[in-house]
């Protein structure tokens, strides 16, 4: 079994955005298991809502969240308002701001909540309405955009058991169904149904009657393939791998006969005895790596995250596509090490400096890593020895150590 | 230990990824669009317009040799609706099908009397522009996802399976295996139509990245350990956990390929219009120019083409900055005198609806068309779908594998044999590329 530190920074790795420098240890005393309660009794932060109608709207959201995120109280609710964002997504260059922010709120208020509140609420959210087309959609003419991708990505997958989920004719009953529903962005973003343009009847859909988008949201979450489909993707934002198919057909069974409440979901999953087994098994995504590095290095100002996130390609409220951001071996690629170690370099000029004759261990405890390759250690530890200066030691051991390829898993 | 790519893909972590999707198709555009937008009263009301003469078009370079050939391929990512590139304005069905949303044949340049290229694309059409018609697959899917998972590993029905990208084989079929690339993806992520088992790709989302990993002098003490650290631990080791081994991969292609970004050569920003295709694409003549190891670029547009809503209002716009990106492209290469060595070829993962959505928008369709420049013969390739005889689903059926497609640049241009980088047996197009 590995040390507890290392076990304790991977449970913070995976619910949290850092870890900050010494949480590890404050929370060694009482064990993994106390560790990991703490983590699950954790409270949603006290956010204040967005000031918007500023110059520029986009660029003020995406640093207040990331404010947020930064705050190191952020623990599992934050980490589950992530996941809902890039799972059930939007992007703010297509859908209004104040709408964004909205649809902010509802994934906050949802975030451990109720998974069928989460996906009506979501279905004629304003943000949705404007990024997936819903809302020039009239029975009359039918706009498929969201139906389709209600069923593929957000809540049945392609197949369940080998068989499809829907076909074609369900894509385009979902469309006339789900239709109906404006938004006046005069009117900040205000959501309304138009009967006029909204369905006149029933069609069937997934072999049931629907006539409205409640229906067609009920129908969705009522398929077979709705709780392995969720409890699959957070298995995997979690574990980093997907779960054996006993172990996800028992997960779906507890998410579904819980009503689909989402905490207990969730704290099933972090309490499967293979979580701690998992360590290292993906790659940190790019807002996880950037806010460990300043959890690490301190708060930088302004724009200068947005830019590094952008060149790594995660920015908040901006998916590169309505699938979100993919938990993939693409993190590690060549192009994000470089930018990665260009940023950690340019962020390291001003770091706290030890007086700890042991400086590469200081450094590795200090950014978490409490499982390294000898190839790691030893490299740290040449580069150490070849610098006098204490302040450019410290430096560069703060560059390295937020270099190395085990900085870069979660 | 040299890691193998394929072990990477079946490992656990692989095994455990979402569907990998790096495209864009969300984003401000820095397209403009100075053209009209379509008629949207009604193709009916259209008094009968004759299109633009189609002008002189320039002859296309000699190819340069074949062991000198490189690809450059840019990815209309969200699906470019094929009927607003090359509009099929003569032929029967159209003002039927696009009733609302026809293109008024004065936004055009006809090739013949049945087609026509939208205006926007005039300077490409002049360039020597080749179109091929009706490319899909047999068997369509409406999802982003797997048909641009499809045209990423080149399996055009879907049913092969392949653990490697179709661009990532073509880079292990002609690249040197100890090149530090031999494949490029300008972008933030390793892109999977890269995915290959030998040859080194990587992706690059800007030049300045690389300015921290390489070229520190002995006497810049701390950049130097730094770097000469960076460089030590990005030697691989046996026996390594997968996910550590994959991030100490990385660093390895980075610490290698920072020394040729440091030696780059000077940016031509002459006439590029802005947005992400046009950077892309000065830096992809960059990198052909700095290393001819570089063999094939992969250029993702980055732009909305899903468009659910006013097409006639987005498409164009779409179309002009594809073709002012191109043809400031080659002019950049034709100053480095590397244009002879390059095709450049588009890929989309469908086209979309034949009949509008009632939004002016289109809905996911099944065949597009493609377009190459380089050596290639001007004008049309291959057949254009029936507009009145569609499939069950009321879409376009396809003429043109694009498995085909990929045939003709594999075999034509690089002289790999299909079978070597595509599933089944495939023929390539004839008279399409000219070598």
């Amino acid at each position: 079994m590995a040390d507890e530190k290392a076990l304790i920074a991977h449970l913070l790795r995976r619910t949290g955005f850092g870890p900050r420098p010494g949480q590890v240890e404050e929370l060694t005393q009482g064990g993994y298991a106390a560790a990991l309660d703490k983590v699950l009794a954790g409270t949603p932060l006290t956010v204040d809502p967005p000031t918007l109608g500023t110059k520029d709207d986009e660029a003020f959201l995406i640093r207040w969240w990331l404010e947020i995120l930064a705050r190191p109280d952020a623990g599992l609710h934050e980490k589950m308002v992530w996941f809902w964002h890039g799972h059930l997504t939007s992007s703010i260059d297509k859908a209004e701001p104040i709408a964004v922010a909205r649809q902010h709120q509802l994934l906050r208020s949802q975030a451990l909540g109720n998974a069928r509140q989460l996906m009506q609420d979501i279905t004629i959210d304003a943000a949705m309405l404007g990024w997936l087309d819903g809302k020039s959609s009239t029975a009359e003419a039918p706009n498929e955009n969201y139906g389709r991708e209600l069923m593929e990505l957000f809540a049945l997958g392609r197949e369940f058991n080998g068989a499809p989920t829907y076909t074609p004719a369900d894509v385009r009953a979902a469309a006339y169904a789900l239709s109906g529903w404006e938004v006046d962005d005069d009117k900040a973003a205000k959501v309304t149904f138009s009967a006029e343009h909204g369905p006149t009847k029933s069609v069937d859909f997934l072999g049931k009657s629907v006539a409205n988008a409640k229906d067609v949201v009920n129908v969705v979450c009522d398929q077979p393939a709705f709780a392995p489909l969720i409890a699959d993707k957070l298995y995997q934002y979690f574990h980093g791998v997907r779960p054996e198919a006993s172990r996800l057909t028992s997960l779906a069974t507890t998410f579904r006969n819980g009503n689909l409440e989402i905490k207990p979901l969730v704290t099933a999953i972090l309490r499967d005895p293979t979580f701690v087994e998992h360590r290292m098994n993906r790659p940190r995504f790019p807002i996880e790596w950037v806010l460990a590095a300043h959890a690490v290095l301190g708060p930088v100002k302004d724009d200068d995250l947005t830019d590094i996130l952008s060149t790594l390609g995660q920015v908040p409220f901006q998916p590169p596509n309505v699938a979100g951001w993919p938990l993939s071996p693409r993190w590690l690629s060549a192009g994000a090490a470089m930018t990665r170690a260009s940023y950690a370099l340019d962020g390291s000029s001003d770091t706290e400096v030890t007086a700890d004759p042991d400086q590469v261990a200081w450094i590795l405890r200090r950014t978490s890593l409490f499982e390294f390759s000898d190839t790691t250690r030893n490299a740290l530890a040449k580069a150490a020895g070849k610098i006098e200066s204490k302040r450019d030691r410290a430096s560069a051991l703060h560059a390295l150590a937020l270099s190395t390829p085990e900085f870069a898993l979660a | 230990m040299t890691l193998n790519r394929r072990d990477f893909l079946t490992s656990t972590l692989a095994a455990g990824v979402l569907a990998a999707c790096s495209s864009t198709k969300k984003g401000n555009s820095s397209a403009t669009s100075s053209a009209t937008t379509a008629a949207a009263d009604g193709a009916a009301n259209v008094a009968p317009a004759t299109p633009a003469a189609a002008g002189k078009v320039k002859s296309s370079p000699k190819a340069a040799a074949i062991d000198k050939r490189r690809l450059v391929v840019i990815e209309m990512d969200g699906g470019n609706d094929g009927l607003s590139t090359l509009v099929p304005y003569g032929m029967t069905g159209y003002k039927d099908v696009r009733s609302r949303i026809a293109i008024d044949p004065k936004e055009l340049v006809a090739l013949n009397d049945q087609m026509g290229l939208i205006k926007t694309l005039a300077s490409l059409h002049t360039r020597g522009l080749a179109v091929v018609q009706g490319i899909g697959t047999p068997n369509p899917d409406g999802s982003h996802f797997a048909m641009m998972d499809r045209w990423w590993t080149g399996d055009v029905r879907g049913e092969a399976k392949l653990n490697t990208g179709f661009l990532g084989r073509l880079a292990d079929a002609i690249g040197d295996p100890s090149a530090r690339a031999v494949a490029l993806s300008i972008g933030s992520g390793s892109h999977p139509a890269l995915r290959s088992e030998k040859a080194a790709t990587l992706s690059i989302p800007r030049a300045d990245i690389g300015n921290a990993l390489a070229g520190a002098k002995a006497d810049d003490v701390t950049r130097y350990a730094f770097q000469q650290a960076l460089a030590d631990m990005a030697t691989e080791a046996s026996g390594e956990p997968i996910g550590l081994a994959m991030a100490r991969h990385g660093n390895r292609d980075a610490v290698r390929f920072a020394k040729t970004l440091q030696e780059l050569p000077e940016n031509q920003s002459e006439g590029y219009p802005g947005g992400t295709l046009s950077d892309g694409l000065q830096l992809a003549a960059r990198l052909l120019h700095a290393d001819p190891a570089i063999r094939i670029t992969h250029v993702p547009m980055g732009a909305d083409f899903d468009t659910h809503t006013d097409n006639p209002g987005r498409h164009p716009g779409l179309m002009e900055n594809l073709a002012k990106s191109i043809d400031a492209f080659m002019a950049d290469l034709e100053r480095r005198g590397i244009a002879d060595q390059v095709l450049i070829a588009t890929t989309s993962e469908f086209g979309r609806t034949v009949k509008d959505n009632g939004s002016n928008g289109l809905d996911h369709g099944t065949a597009s068309c493609a377009l190459l420049l380089g050596p290639v013969k001007a004008g049309l390739h291959g057949e254009h779908p029936s507009l009145t005889k569609l499939d069950g689903d009321g879409q376009l059926i396809a003429t043109v594998g694009f498995d085909q497609y990929y045939a003709t640049i594999a075999e034509t241009w690089f002289g790999v044999p299909a079978r070597d980088v595509l599933p089944g047996t495939v023929k390539p197009l004839p008279d399409l590329i000219q070598v």
